[in-house]
């Protein structure tokens, strides 16, 4: 009965917030108050268990392949979207589909789970399968330093009791697999060792300072074996599949070989390599993550500055330098001290530099010689001068820009819309 | 005659996950600018030091990297405390600075020998430090970001970098200021040890040029740094970066 009336009122509030437009994590709120452990209950029975996906970088795009996979074979999936990877935001997710009872209908549930969080949620939920991407530098301000997520995933890692599939190419994972004691199968994907080579960044793993592995080097199941644009060649388990990517870059190839390598451990007979394929085709491009918005019909590709290592791919997979750029930065990105690693060889200009960083990044790109046509920290004017550039000659216009200012400019745009609206 | 500069990047694998490689790049564009020459020397673990350098820098890093690194450089100390002695400048950034220092003292209270290179001991701690702080300094104001789980004490005689006009400094986290106006960062002749990232030189380029003053002073090479545009146009954002941070912070 309480569970029925905790779900009732966090509805209601899913309602009222969704009314006001405001944040999706306030109804999460209210159910936990009122009902700590319906996450707990909403999974317990799952017939496939719950699956956590967690890392630096690619969770989101991760999860919404393995989603997609599944549910390709006709599995029925309850995921979190995008980005709510937050106790309350799985919470709020939770709301959107369980039935009165509190237990989730659907055969199982595929979860995005942020790293810090993931430790306590994994005791929560008890995930029976879990899928570590990968431990790059990422949020210093708030990690500190890589060994602590290191610590964080492997205990993630640790509570799993099915399959746990870890990504070959990150030492410090494979570290984490070699001294899980629990009773999960461990597997690997990873990138055939040439293409890796080719790639001017690497995958921009972190590395592993102390305690080297003695465990033999892991043979991965599911293997990136060629990539050209957004067509990636992908073995899994023997089979070739061609997958066409959400967007250019060898770590959008590497997320759907984890996402794949879950699918296949998960599915085990079910599995069907071409169904890998199709899935991709169908997917809907996860927010900012290689998006393109369109504006006055024109297309404005979007590039996510979202830490370091997504940054360094992102810029290394452009086909050219981007003819006119945009590039914004604020205090979501509390310390760009970082962008001093960042090889910026693959644009030769910034047309228009915006956010509260904005002079912070000018100075670097003073130092990496690339000419800023001008600096407006306001976001606003700032926008509306890239966008008075007539269209380029080749290719799309494009912007590098962190969450916060992606969001922010979002907003804009729609509201740019309505004021050139005749 | 050419002059030349030969800097010397300490651990650049290990302890640069913070940027703090801008500050050799500044170094280098900003000496370069002026028609000097110049070679930066990476040393990782295990590799044989150059004969001489003129500069030295090292970055800031993880723990677990700081450990990684420590017997290497316990290996190395006495040349760089030589070296020191003899004017070669030093710049050594949080992480870096710690193990530069006379001690490390773990959260555990294990203490650890420094490379004793500079006049500080630090006191490792959970409380971390985070976020963008204003020092005020003889040499203007300067600008950064800290993030530090450390408590830095100066020996005594030893100056400071700056005073703290906003953020935390040598005290960290914990610091409850009382009427001591909290400190950042310390002097040393020419050399300076300092929690900023920013990257510190880029964003105060004063004492970027300093520096290279310094190795050149070193190098035994006339010491006269001209005026460059493109220098002049990168220092006029660094300020508006400073000016933009000491603006977040209410000053």
């Amino acid at each position: 009965m309480l569970t029925a009336a905790a779900i009732l009122l966090g509805r209601a509030a899913r309602w009222a917030t969704r009314l006001r437009g405001g944040g999706s994590a306030v109804p999460g709120r209210v159910l936990l108050a009122i009902a700590p452990r319906a996450l707990e209950r909403a999974v317990e029975r799952m017939p496939l268990g719950v699956v956590f996906v967690s890392g630096s970088n690619g969770k989101s795009t991760t999860t919404n392949m393995l989603v997609g996979i599944l549910r390709a074979h006709g599995v029925d999936v309850f995921s979190n979207p995008s980005g709510g990877n937050l106790p309350q935001g799985i919470a709020s997710a939770l709301l959107a589909s369980v039935p009165l009872s509190g237990r989730l209908s659907e055969e199982i549930a595929v979860l995005e789970v942020d790293e810090a969080y993931g430790v306590n949620l994994a005791k929560v939920l008890r995930p029976s399968s879990v899928l570590l991407l990968n431990v790059q530098i990422d949020q210093l301000n708030r990690f500190f330093e890589p060994d602590r997520v290191v610590k964080m995933l492997a205990t993630i890692a640790g509570a799993a009791d099915a399959h746990v599939v870890v990504n070959a190419d990150d030492d410090n994972l494979v570290a984490v697999a070699a001294r899980l004691a629990g009773t999960a199968e461990v597997s690997y994907f990873g990138v055939d060792p040439a293409l890796l080579s080719a790639s001017p960044n690497g995958l921009a793993n972190a590395e592993v300072y102390s305690g080297r592995t003695d465990a033999a080097a892991p043979v991965p199941r599911v293997v990136v074996e060629r990539l050209a644009g957004v067509d990636a060649s992908v073995s899994i388990a023997g089979a070739h599949v061609g997958v066409r990517l959400p967007a250019r870059g060898l770590h959008y190839a590497v997320d759907v070989a984890g996402a794949a390598a879950m699918a296949e451990r998960l599915l085990g007979a079910r599995f069907r390599p071409e169904l890998v394929a199709s899935a991709m085709l169908g997917l809907d491009t996860v927010y900012g993550r290689g998006e393109v918005l369109t504006h006055r019909g024109e297309d404005i590709e979007v590039i996510m500055m979202k830490n370091p290592p997504s940054l360094q791919l992102n810029l290394d997979y452009l086909e050219e330098a981007p003819e006119q750029l945009f590039v914004a930065v604020d205090e979501g990105t509390p310390d760009p001290s970082w962008m001093y690693d960042t090889d910026f060889g693959h644009i030769d200009h910034v047309d228009v530099l915006s956010g509260t960083k904005a002079w912070q990044l000018a100075t670097r790109f003073g130092y990496g010689d690339i000419p800023v046509g001008s600096v407006v920290p306001d976001l606003k004017p700032a926008l509306e001068k890239f966008l008075a550039l007539p269209k380029p000659a080749r290719g799309t216009k494009t912007m590098i820009v962190n969450y916060e200012q992606m969001m922010l400019i979002r907003k804009l745009l729609g509201f740019l819309e309505l004021e050139n609206a005749p | 005659m050419t002059r030349s500069l030969s800097i010397l990047a300490l651990y650049p694998r290990q302890l640069g996950i913070n940027g703090d490689s801008g500050n050799v790049l500044a170094l280098r564009t900003r000496a370069e600018a002026r028609g000097i020459a110049v070679t930066v020397v990476e040393h990782n673990v295990g590799d044989a030091l150059p004969e001489s350098v003129d500069i030295v820098h090292i970055g800031s890093g993880p723990r677990t990297a700081q450990l990684a690194v420590r017997d290497d450089l316990a290996a190395i100390a006495p040349r760089l405390r030589a070296w020191k002695e003899s004017g070669v400048p030093f710049l050594a950034i949080a992480g870096g600075w710690q193990l530069l220092g006379a001690s490390v003292a773990d959260e555990d209270g294990t203490e650890a020998p420094g490379a004793g290179v500079f006049p500080s001991r630090v006191a490792l701690v959970a409380a971390r430090a985070v976020g963008e702080i204003v020092l005020e300094s003889a040499a203007g104001t300067l600008a950064g970001f800290e993030n530090h789980g450390s408590v830095t004490t100066l020996e005594a005689g030893a100056t400071p970098l700056g005073t703290v006009t906003s953020g935390f400094g040598n005290a960290g986290a914990a610091s409850s200021t009382g009427t001591e106006p909290a400190v950042e960062g310390v002097v040393d002749g020419t050399s300076v040890g300092t929690n900023l990232h920013g990257p510190f030189l880029p964003m105060n380029p004063v004492w970027a040029d300093r520096f290279i003053v310094a190795g050149l002073a070193h190098a035994g090479s006339d010491t006269a740094l001209d005026d460059v545009p493109r220098l002049a146009a990168i220092d006029e954002t660094a300020a508006n970066a400073r000016a933009a941070i000491a603006k977040r912070l209410g000053l």
